[in-house]
């Protein structure tokens, strides 16, 4: 007895760190992975420097950073890799032999039987099931590094609506401000006698909707704001942005695109790992169901005075076809897996040739934005001050200008926030994360 | 060509009947010094500074000709002239010889002249002599009276001065355009036998209008009624040359009027003059009255004389006030008894960096205007700002003159400038403020 407890207790020990080691090694692996995927900066914050980020201006690269450090989609993603290390180790372990002890007392005599018997499929599956084990643990390695640089991308993604949204407040409160201006001057001139009352009241009527506007604007500033925060797991937090970042408009060069995504798709190597996994549970599937409940070991016994030892062996009978209703399933679960990988390795190609499209679109339209409309717009209202200095034009002109160039500063902050939002897209794509499909119309249009 | 006896005869008695009635024409009008024998026949052709005194058309220029056969040859060139209206605007306008307008032609009653018009414009056109009498195939109306002139064709027009007086000449084919764009001049006949002395000064000015939106640089002919280039001789205060005269010196001044849409009511401070010619001849003398402003409608010319004999600078302008401001605008709110630069204040509001504009005209600052404009200008003088421009100048009478010299400003005797009221005299006089 002392043996068998030495045995049960170094399993045990053996065991235990069996499933250290291994979370150990996937946490390193899927932060190697991030590494190589997501900016430098952003991947191993400790939480406490994350919240001191947190009272700063935060551009997209802190904002990545803090949300892996303290977003709780962060944390589970891990946790879903322990439980998978955990797994990992639970299959390289031998399951425990079953000890049958049969003491049975027959008139004065006593019969002991005792048999310590393993399972056969244990024996003949094991190398097999072990492979499928890693198989199903590299899988989970990179779904847990997908679910991060998903994470990383989506909080890029929340960090711009943010910025746009503060951007287009700003424009907002500069409209109303340039409504109230107007309005008081109007005001000033039909005090004055010089102006009539309906003239007056079509100033009243603007500034009334640009006073809406500003305070909608505000909402929705506020609201992505707070999702930030939500995303970045500090829901608390009172957020101020770093916006300059949003005035590069991204260069990108997509000829290449879906071999990079393909190369770099963790989703695919996922879906490939899921096909080993599958196809070696195919390879054992039939065996071990053949062997289910099947048994070898050794038999000790004492009858009547006498002892003796030998083999013990327990067979299942397969009367029912269980093994071949094992094999098709097996089977069944390989082609789902196969097919799975197929589609998504369309997925990835059409994602790549539309995004290719979108930002070529995109940077078509922000261009012609920044370069053109914005610029054309800010001239006109240079020389219309110009005109009303040199008394051609009165000043509501002039507010008339200023109008048309706040509408131009709209497009070109929805056509950069479109051009930022494809980018972020595309860089997802690139390390290894396929994106959403884009909704056909965003907020700010 | 030959010239047979009975064409002889038929022609030169067709010509006594045409000058006949030409005399009876122009008799009736006043407008001929010469008799109708002379009317009929080929006169010497006059002499400058001999047979009658040139006269002066400030800003402009006289056109030189050339005496050939006993005939006056001159040679105008339509053509496309960068023309500067002051200093800080100037215009791809249409005119004659590089001029906008064009040289004044100046000729002797009885002259016979000869006129080669040469077309360098991209257009069509052709050259009216307005108001004066002539061969109807001469009087220059596109598709009436002749073909128009093509690019790069020249015409010649022929015929003999039947009369004296101021006339002009301009464009007589798409004429909203042509003449919008400059293409214009004045035409001065000097009597062969004055019948009143020839006055010690002799000015000729010609009114017109444009339209040029401040930062553009030609002049818009499809503008209708609000002009805001209104000049004098093409030109516009400050950039318009005054005139001068002695003390006692007698002053013509010559005012035709080609301007699209308006009459200008010509206003001389200082001197009272006669208008004694339009375009229609002479006004006899039982006709004159005193003025101190005449209106010169379009398409007319009127003829003032006067003594200078109030020294000092005296303005010369229309009296319509929107005419002596120079590209002035009506569609602006009226700021008249609100505070203008609350206005800036606000505009930087409206557009924040309108802070680095400087201010605005609005309140009388110095703000950054379109290129090649002169809104709301006015002139420098003696005393400060002169809110004028446009149709403005200057008579400048002296009692000494160097001839050619800008006499500078007046120098006002002792006590005979406006000053503000000293405290004593409000109090001698009963005047409460």
């Amino acid at each position: 007895m002392k043996t068998l407890a030495r045995i049960l207790a170094l399993a045990l020990v053996a065991s235990c760190t069996s499933v250290a080691r291994i979370t150990e090694r996937e946490r390193e692996l899927v932060s190697r992975e991030l590494r190589a995927r997501v900016e430098p900066l952003s991947t191993d914050l400790e939480q406490a420097r994350a919240r001191e980020l947190l009272g700063q201006p935060i551009g997209r690269k802190e904002a990545v950073a803090i949300a892996l450090a303290l977003a709780p989609e962060a944390r589970r993603a891990l946790a879903e890799l322990d439980v998978a290390s955990a797994a990992r180790a639970r299959a390289e372990l031998a399951r425990n032999p079953l000890a049958q002890l049969e003491v049975l007392r027959l008139g004065g005599d006593t019969d002991v039987d005792f048999d310590l018997t393993q399972p056969l499929a244990e024996l003949i599956t094991r190398r097999a099931r072990l492979e499928r084990a890693d198989a199903e643990l590299r899988a989970e390695r990179y779904r847990a590094a997908r679910a991060l640089v998903r994470l990383a991308h989506d909080v890029r993604r929340e960090w711009l609506e943010a910025v746009g949204a503060a951007q287009a407040a700003k424009l907002a409160e500069e409209r109303f401000e340039a409504e109230a201006a107007a309005t008081r001057l109007a005001e000033e001139l039909h005090s004055a006698g010089n102006l009539v009352e309906s003239a007056l009241s079509l100033s009243r009527v603007a500034l009334a909707k640009a006073r809406e506007t500003a305070s909608a604007a505000r909402l929705r500033s506020a609201l992505a704001l707070a999702s930030l925060a939500r995303r970045l797991g500090a829901p608390d937090a009172r957020i101020e942005l770093d916006t300059d970042e949003l005035r590069e408009a991204p260069e990108l060069e997509l000829d290449a695109l879906a071999e990079q995504a393909e190369a770099s798709s963790l989703e695919l190597r996922e879906a490939r790992s899921r096909v080993d996994a599958a196809a070696h549970a195919a390879g054992f599937a039939g065996r071990e169901a053949l062997l289910e409940r099947s048994s070898a070991g050794l038999s000790v016994a004492r009858d009547d005075g006498r002892s003796g030892a030998g083999l013990t062996l327990g067979l299942a009978l397969p009367l029912f076809g269980g093994a071949e209703v094992a094999r098709a399933q097996a089977r069944a679960q390989l082609e789902l897996e196969l097919e799975q990988l197929e589609a998504l390795t369309l997925d990835l190609r059409e994602r790549s040739l539309s995004l290719t499209q979108r930002y070529a679109a995109a940077a078509d339209r922000h261009r012609a934005a920044a370069e053109e409309l914005e610029p054309a717009a800010r001239r006109f209202v240079d020389d219309t001050l110009r005109q009303y200095n040199a008394m051609q034009i009165g000043v509501f002109d002039v507010l008339a200008a200023r109008r048309i160039e706040l509408d131009a500063q709209e497009q070109l902050l929805a056509r950069a926030l479109e051009l930022q939002r494809i980018a972020a897209d595309v860089d997802e794509l690139r390390a290894g994360s396929l994106p959403d499909e884009p909704a056909l119309v965003t907020a700010l249009e | 060509m030959s010239l047979s006896r009975r064409n002889f005869l038929t022609k030169t008695t067709s010509a006594a009947l045409a000058g006949a009635a030409l005399a009876r024409s122009v008799a009736a009008r006043g407008a001929s010094t010469l008799t109708v024998a002379e009317l009929a026949s080929a006169l010497p052709p006059g002499v400058p500074n001999v047979d009658y005194k040139p006269v002066v058309t400030p800003d402009g220029a006289t056109l030189p000709f050339r005496v050939v056969d006993g005939v006056k040859v001159f040679h105008l060139i339509a053509e496309e002239v960068e023309h500067e209206f002051a200093p800080g605007l100037a215009v791809r306008a249409w005119g004659y010889n590089g001029r906008v307008h064009g040289p004044t032609l100046e000729a002797l009653e009885g002259d016979r002249v000869r006129i080669y018009v040469t077309n360098r414009l991209d257009a069509p056109t052709t050259v009216h002599w307005h108001g004066i009498l002539l061969p109807s195939g001469m009087d220059g109306i596109g598709g009436l009276t002749q073909r128009p002139i093509l690019p790069g064709e020249t015409f010649r027009y022929e015929f003999t001065l039947r009369q004296h007086g101021t006339f002009m000449y301009h464009s007589h084919h798409d004429e909203m355009t042509q003449m919008a764009l400059g293409m214009m001049g004045l035409f001065v006949i000097h009597p062969r036998r004055p019948s009143e002395p020839a006055p010690d000064r002799d000015y000729a000015y010609l009114l017109s209008e444009w339209r040029v939106d401040p930062g553009a640089r030609r002049p818009d002919p499809n503008e209708m009624s609000d002009f805001n280039v209104l000049t004098l001789n093409a030109k516009i205060a400050p950039a318009t040359s005054p005139i001068v005269a002695r003390t006692g010196e007698r002053v013509r001044l010559r005012v035709g009027n080609l301007s699209a849409m308006d009459h200008h009511p010509i206003h001389i401070h200082g001197h009272a003059f006669t208008v004694v010619e339009t375009d229609g001849g002479v006004i006899p003398p039982a006709g004159r009255w005193p003025e101190v402003s005449v209106l010169v409608p379009t398409g007319s010319t009127r003829t003032m004389e006067f003594v200078a004999d109030n020294p000092g600078d005296w303005a010369l302008h229309c009296h319509m006030t929107h005419h002596v401001m120079t590209q002035m605008s009506h569609g602006i709110p009226n700021l008249i008894g609100v505070d203008a630069s609350r206005f800036d204040e606000e505009l930087e509001r409206i557009v924040p960096r309108y802070a680095d504009m400087g201010e605005s005209a609005h309140s009388h600052g110095g703000g950054a205007i379109p290129p090649n404009s002169l809104p709301m200008v006015g002139t420098r003088g003696p005393f400060g700002y002169v809110t004028m421009s446009g149709m403005f100048t200057l008579l400048k009478v002296r009692d000494e003159l160097r001839e050619g010299v800008d006499p500078g400003w007046y120098e006002h005797p002792a006590g005979t400038v406006a000053s503000p009221a000293a405290a004593t005299e409000l109090a001698r006089d009963g005047v409460v403020t």
